[in-house]
């Protein structure tokens, strides 16, 4: 019986090691390209004086660690703030026809096509002193203008949602286009409140998308470089400005690569995280 | 360096993109550092440079047209070697190439806080053979500037940056007046200890009353006690030219440091900025070849690189100053007071001192980062 089950299934079984075989090319690519250098990263982290001592360094210094709460608050703050914008931006853009949604979305997405580097400028020129906004306040007469807007939290963090929006917003409308209409109605006409609404039946069905966007955001955010560095003051140092420091200007590879190594391990937590998450939360009815 | 920072900031751009798409895995620089690690396993693809290439890095944006059309487009035209340009030398991209025996480049121009920060480590650079170079090319270069493997190139400078239309009562003209926040109102800029930026302790030495001549070795706590007096009028610590200059324009700052070569570039395109060249910091560019590079090639481009009449065209038109005095003496009427290399200028200024600061880097900018940051 196993013999004939064998020989049956010899057909389906070559095509399955085909299927696996067109999986190599990427899983190659990402060894090579991805796997490898990460590992090699990692074995510089251990190739200080002793194999800790790159992260006794890192761990044992007052900025660095400092630098690192920075990176987790803000990473926090800006998932936060691209949520706060992404629900009410997707439940809107499901109310438009169809046509218009496109366009609004478009609209999101967009800037995604301009250079980081150019609307991080973009916003220098917005925030500044004799920038737009503040031309703007003095010209209404606005007492107290001009402000000092730029480098500090704000303006990192306004720089910094422009960009990671769309990583928030995508998921979340995702989400939202799959509500089915008549479970609204349903609450409505038993009794609930607009309120009531969105916090009882919208949220807990929308929940995994903005779960995977904030895990998007979040991550992202971590590695930040230049948005912190040009829209940020002295207080706002980044982990990614740390680790260019160490890597360029003094040329201690092993600290860089403890730093680097720390936050990849990061990366891999919030990763963990957002896979239990999916698993755990039930699926949207159908 | 003096006015590449538009190529840095693409170059910024580039790995910030690359490690978007990584999904933040890696944090920028640390790609960098992958990249440097990868190298030793390609070593099957070593690029060596084919028999007839010679590969030249420089910081792109003007400086490096300027060599294009001026120097290296004429000496593969002369001479039929191929010359293949890169920009950006930062000391990492060095390391990594020469640890990894897998060169990009073979001439390279930069500073000597990069030759002295490396070789901590290692040797990093060839010796340069003054045999093969022309006489004529040379003999304006003084001596002090010939290393045994490094030729002075040209002189940039940081210096005392404002607005000149903030202070209608006369600029700022020393240390002691950029730290005079009562006399000369408006926010302050200094150097960060980012983006390859160090610390002004000496800035900060002369305004605390040290002379220029008594600078080194810098007394390091007498500099932060000077730096927390100017601290709350600091809006931003700058890391790259293209940064300060939009710091003055944007009226975020009225007085501070900044690139000599940046802010006259802005004061030449009519924006409200002038310098000042009184107790500015004169640091140098050489010429360099990296260990390994193909020498004779490399010697024949470094003396290209040095030849009087092509150096008169660039010097005429890139904010920088010829360390050749015969370059200088040649420039067109009115020029040479302008740049930093200018013996009058230079004289006001004072000179690095890189062993001081490849020595101490390390603590100094931990420490920096500690002062800014707790």
């Amino acid at each position: 019986m196993t013999d004939v089950r064998r020989r049956r299934g010899s057909l389906v079984d070559a095509l399955r090691s085909d299927e696996r075989l067109l999986v190599l090319p990427a899983a190659l690519t990402l060894l090579v390209f991805f796997v490898v250098p990460l590992a090699m990263l990692v074995g510089i982290s251990f190739s200080g004086d002793t194999p800790l001592a790159a992260y006794r360094k890192f761990f044992g210094s007052a900025a660095a660690m400092k630098i690192l709460a920075n990176t987790v608050t803000i990473a926090a703050v800006v998932t936060l703030v691209c949520a706060v914008v992404a629900v009410p931006f997707s439940l809107a853009l499901s109310r438009l026809p169809p046509a218009y949604a496109r366009l609004a979305l478009l609209g999101v997405t967009l800037p995604m096509w301009i250079s980081l580097l150019v609307r991080t400028y973009a916003w220098l020129y917005v925030l500044a002193q004799e920038g737009v906004t503040n031309a703007a306040l003095e010209a209404v007469g606005m007492p107290g203008a001009p402000f000092p807007l730029l480098f500090n939290w704000g303006s990192v963090t306004v720089g910094m949602v422009h960009i990671l929006l769309p990583y928030m917003l995508l998921p979340v409308h995702n989400a939202v286009t799959m509500l089915d209409p008549q479970l609204m109605r349903a609450a409505r006409s038993l009794g609930a409140g607009s309120l009531r609404i969105f916090a009882t039946v919208i949220l807990p069905l929308i929940a995994r998308g903005i779960a995977t966007g904030a895990i998007l955001v979040f991550i992202l955010s971590l590695g930040f470089f230049v948005t912190p560095q040009m829209l940020g003051g002295p207080r706002n140092t980044m982990i990614a400005t740390y680790i260019d420091v160490m890597t360029n200007t003094t040329l201690d590879w092993p600290r860089a690569a403890a730093a680097s190594t720390v936050l990849v391990l990061g990366v891999l937590v919030c990763f963990a995280i957002l896979s239990v998450l999916s698993r755990k939360q039930p699926q949207a009815a159908p | 360096m003096p006015n590449s920072d538009h190529d840095r900031l693409k170059f910024l751009d580039r790995i910030a993109f690359a490690h978007m798409t990584r999904r933040g895995l890696l944090g920028a620089a640390a790609t960098a550092a992958t990249v440097a690690a990868l190298a030793p396993g390609l070593r099957a693809t070593k690029a060596l440079a084919a028999d007839d290439t010679i590969r030249f890095c420089s910081w792109g944006g003007s400086i490096q047209e300027l060599q294009r059309k001026h120097v290296l487009e004429p000496f593969a035209a002369a001479t039929g070697i191929k010359v293949v340009e890169d920009s950006l030398p930062l000391p990492s991209r060095i390391k990594a190439m020469v640890d990894s025996g897998n060169l990009e480049f073979d001439v390279v121009q930069t500073d000597l806080l990069t030759i002295l920060a490396l070789e901590k480590s290692g040797q990093y650079f060839e010796k340069i053979d003054y045999s093969k170079l022309s006489p004529a090319a040379i003999k304006g270069i003084p001596e002090h500037l010939k290393l045994p493997n490094a030729i002075g190139y040209l002189y940039w400078s940081y210096n005392i940056g404002f607005r000149s239309d903030k202070f209608p009562g006369g600029a700022p003209q020393s240390w002691k007046d950029v730290w005079d926040t009562k006399a000369f109102p408006g926010k302050r800029t200094l150097a960060s200890a980012d983006g390859g930026q160090y610390p002004s302790l000496e800035f900060a030495l002369l305004a605390d009353g040290v002379a220029k001549d008594k600078l080194y070795p810098i007394d390091v706590d007498r500099a932060f006690a000077s730096l927390d007096r100017i601290k709350p009028d600091v809006a931003k610590w700058w890391t790259s030219g293209s940064e300060v200059i939009q710091l003055y324009t944007s009226g975020e700052v009225s007085t501070g440091s900044t690139y000599s070569g940046r802010i006259l570039t802005a004061k030449t395109e009519g924006a409200p900025v002038d310098l000042s060249w009184n107790e500015g910091q004169a640091s140098l560019d050489y010429l360099m070849i990296v260990k390994g590079a193909p020498l004779d090639r490399a010697m024949k481009l470094i003396d290209a690189l040095l030849q009087v009449e092509p150096s008169i065209a660039i010097f005429n038109e890139y904010n920088a100053g010829p360390a050749n005095a015969d370059v200088l003496a040649g420039l067109k009427e009115g020029r040479a007071k302008e740049l930093p290399s200018y013996p009058d200028n230079l004289a006001r200024m004072y000179v690095q001192d890189s062993q001081w600061w490849a020595d101490n880097l390390d603590a100094i900018i931990e420490r920096f980062n500690e002062w800014v940051l707790l």
